[in-house]
């Protein structure tokens, strides 16, 4: 008789305690799988619109621009004449130069029922070798992409909707140009994209970086180039993957360096390192959650093995007559404790898998909230979860040790005792 | 086998004192089916409880085959109930989750050093011993008090030890039962030689007895070896 078979057989000895702690253990199990599997998803998506839409793999930045990148400054440039050193560096790999300003969309046609203005990121873009970089391109919801050397405006979905623009509508763009000047301009709205990434559909307006370098005085000046380093499959981020992005963009920058060209390249973690800090915080905020969902399944556990050693008090005691050592009787509780947690992890991960699963194919729609809330996830609707393997296999792990590790401390006073009172007033 | 010398029990709970053995002193020989006698409270089960090593002693010594108890910590004295005594209980305390083989097995696998066919034999044996032949599997519960009082003398001398120590085994008993039950030890005694010390306020177990120590208010009153043959 082994101390598993005996603790299970104590554990099935009392099976309506027994199922309602296996049953709180599962519940903690079930919630800790599927938001894990939620966290996860939600990271996936985050990054790889973060990256699809927004930042490339790297980007390569004129001097000094990366650390006030947030203020949009229009000042710094990469310049055409540095641009084939940059291309010869970047030696094919997809590149997109962009230049990024801040701009104030007026609705003063008659075609707008409302009059007045948004303020917008205007990004002047090259629209065939955006393509190769971002995902803009193919997302576009009405109307359709920019074609090189378009005079019209393309608009994120919702910066079109608080316009109150269709395709169509003309909009006035007031920004400034290359050394400051004012400029206005017509545009015309010929598409707008609908994209996964909220900061894009809310604030982003395109148009052609032909037709921004004149009417804004660029002279061949951008204030970034976006690069793709891995190719297009390369959204998810692996850790050795984001390590090697790393070090691309760092022989990168030495190349241009060694090029004596005067930029600056960083990777889409260092730019997007703001949003990663906030994915980190909300999962400390979840893990916290998670914490005491476990906390209350291990006083469950501890509650029943408390009851399970009162209870068996006499049991003890006969054990401790026949010789049997303190540790060895704790083993048997803590076997006891284990196969509950067992019980519990087991039912937890199927329970949890299948809402992962759910969760996966069907996601949760949070739109009604992201439209007009910046929770920091790169997400604008449904949010689907990923399976976390290495996630799920430390939850159970976790759950299995701590329940086991409560069921070493009931034992604990009534072992300290003598055999002959524990025998006396046992039950 | 035991020597009992100047042996005070004293319990204290808070600032109560209560002293349950005053000075006791005897011997016991191997072999011997002696009975602790005396009425509820005079320290019969306290006696027991220390040759037994199941609680400490206050003052004086306990030899026990030439062990001094007195000296050994709880890592010896678990030792020594593992090793030298069998224990049979007033209320049985067989694991109920446990069959009567089981409940008598786990003595042996406490000790170590036998396989587990070894183990079964021996257990099926002793059981047999005992009378209980065809029951091996039935759990306490299944079993009749007689029965589990049966399998509770079985788990104690399966490991043969030199000592079996027996609190009120008739207690919990009717009559009858009883007295078949005291008449299998008083045989097992005799076959396997093993001492036996019980505790009882039955008549009729006394009569079994070949030595009566009859305690009072925690002293020895008589020590009475007209049964002894």
């Amino acid at each position: 008789m082994n101390a598993l078979t005996m603790a299970a057989r104590n554990a099935f000895r009392y099976g309506k305690r027994t199922l309602v702690t296996a049953s709180s253990i599962a519940a903690a199990v079930m919630f800790a799988i599927a938001m894990d599997g939620f966290i996860a998803g939600s990271e996936t998506e985050t990054i790889r619109n973060l990256r699809d839409f927004e930042t490339g793999e790297a980007t390569i930045y004129p001097p000094g621009y990366f650390a006030d990148r947030d203020a949009l400054p229009f000042d710094r440039f990469i310049e055409l004449a540095d641009r084939p050193a940059i291309e010869s560096v970047l030696a094919g790999r997809p590149a997109t130069p962009r230049a990024i300003l801040s701009c104030e969309l007026y609705l003063t046609e008659e075609s707008f029922a409302v009059p007045g203005s948004v303020t917008a990121v205007l990004f002047a873009v090259d629209p065939e070798r955006d393509r190769a970089v971002f995902k803009t391109a193919s997302s576009v919801s009405a109307g359709r992409w920019l074609k090189s050397g378009d005079s019209g405006v393309v608009l994120g979905s919702w910066l079109a909707e608080d316009a109150r623009a269709k395709v169509g509508y003309t909009l006035t763009v007031e920004c400034r140009g290359r050394g400051g000047f004012y400029q206005t301009f017509d545009a015309p709205v010929i598409g707008i994209v609908t994209t996964g990434d909220p900061p894009v559909n809310r604030d982003a307006a395109f148009i052609c970086l032909s037709y921004a370098d004149e009417l804004l005085a660029l002279s061949g000046g951008v204030t970034e180039y976006a690069v793709r380093l891995g190719g297009a499959e390369s959204v998810t981020g692996s850790w050795a993957r984001d390590r090697r992005l790393a070090s691309e963009t760092a022989r990168i920058r030495e190349r241009l360096a060694a090029a004596r060209v005067d930029a600056d390249a960083r990777d889409w973690r260092e730019i997007g390192a703001d949003t990663l800090k906030l994915l980190r915080a909300q999962t400390g905020e979840t893990t916290l959650y998670l914490f005491f969902i476990f906390a209350i399944a291990a006083v469950g556990i501890t509650n029943t093995m408390l009851m399970a050693v009162l209870e068996r008090t006499k049991e003890i005691g006969t054990l401790r007559a026949l010789g049997f050592g303190r540790a060895r009787i704790r083993r048997l509780f803590l076997a006891e404790g284990f196969i509950i947690a067992l019980i519990g992890s087991a039912a937890g991960l199927v329970l949890g898998a299948a809402l992962t699963w759910y969760l996966t194919v069907r996601g949760m729609d949070f739109g009604f909230m992201l439209r007009e809330m910046d929770i920091g996830y790169r997400i604008t609707g449904v949010i689907r979860s990923a399976w976390n393997i290495p996630g799920i296999a430390r939850t159970v792990l976790f759950t299995l040790a701590i329940s086991t590790l409560v069921a070493w401390f009931p034992s604990g006073a009534v072992l300290r005792r003598e055999v002959a009172d524990i025998l006396r007033n046992g039950r | 086998m035991i020597s009992v010398e100047k042996v005070c029990k004293v319990y204290e709970t808070g600032a109560q004192r209560v002293t349950a053995l005053r000075d006791i002193s005897l011997e016991i020989a191997a072999g011997e089916f002696v009975a602790l006698a005396g009425p509820s409270g005079s320290g019969k089960t306290t006696l027991l409880n220390l040759i037994g090593c199941l609680d400490s002693i206050t003052s004086g010594e306990i030899t026990l085959s030439g062990t001094p108890l007195a000296r050994l910590d709880a890592r010896g004295r678990n030792a020594m109930r593992r090793d030298r005594v069998g224990f049979i209980f007033q209320s049985y305390n067989l694991i109920p989750v446990l069959s009567a083989r089981e409940n008598v097995a786990l003595a042996l696998e406490v000790v170590g050093g036998l396989g587990a066919r070894d183990i079964k034999n021996r257990v099926d044996r002793m059981l047999a011993e005992v009378g209980l032949s065809g029951l091996e599997d039935r759990r306490p519960t299944e079993l009749s008090g007689g029965q589990q009082q049966r399998v509770s003398i079985a788990r104690a001398l399966v490991k043969e030890p030199p000592l079996v120590l027996a609190d009120e085994p008739t207690a919990n008993l009717d009559s009858r039962t009883g007295e078949e039950t005291i008449a299998l030890m008083e045989s097992l005694n005799r076959l396997h030689g093993t001492t036996f010390v019980f505790s009882t306020h039955d008549q009729m177990v006394m009569n079994h007895a070949r030595r009566v120590i009859r305690l009072r208010d925690g002293e020895i009153a008589s020590d009475d070896r007209g049964n002894a043959t």
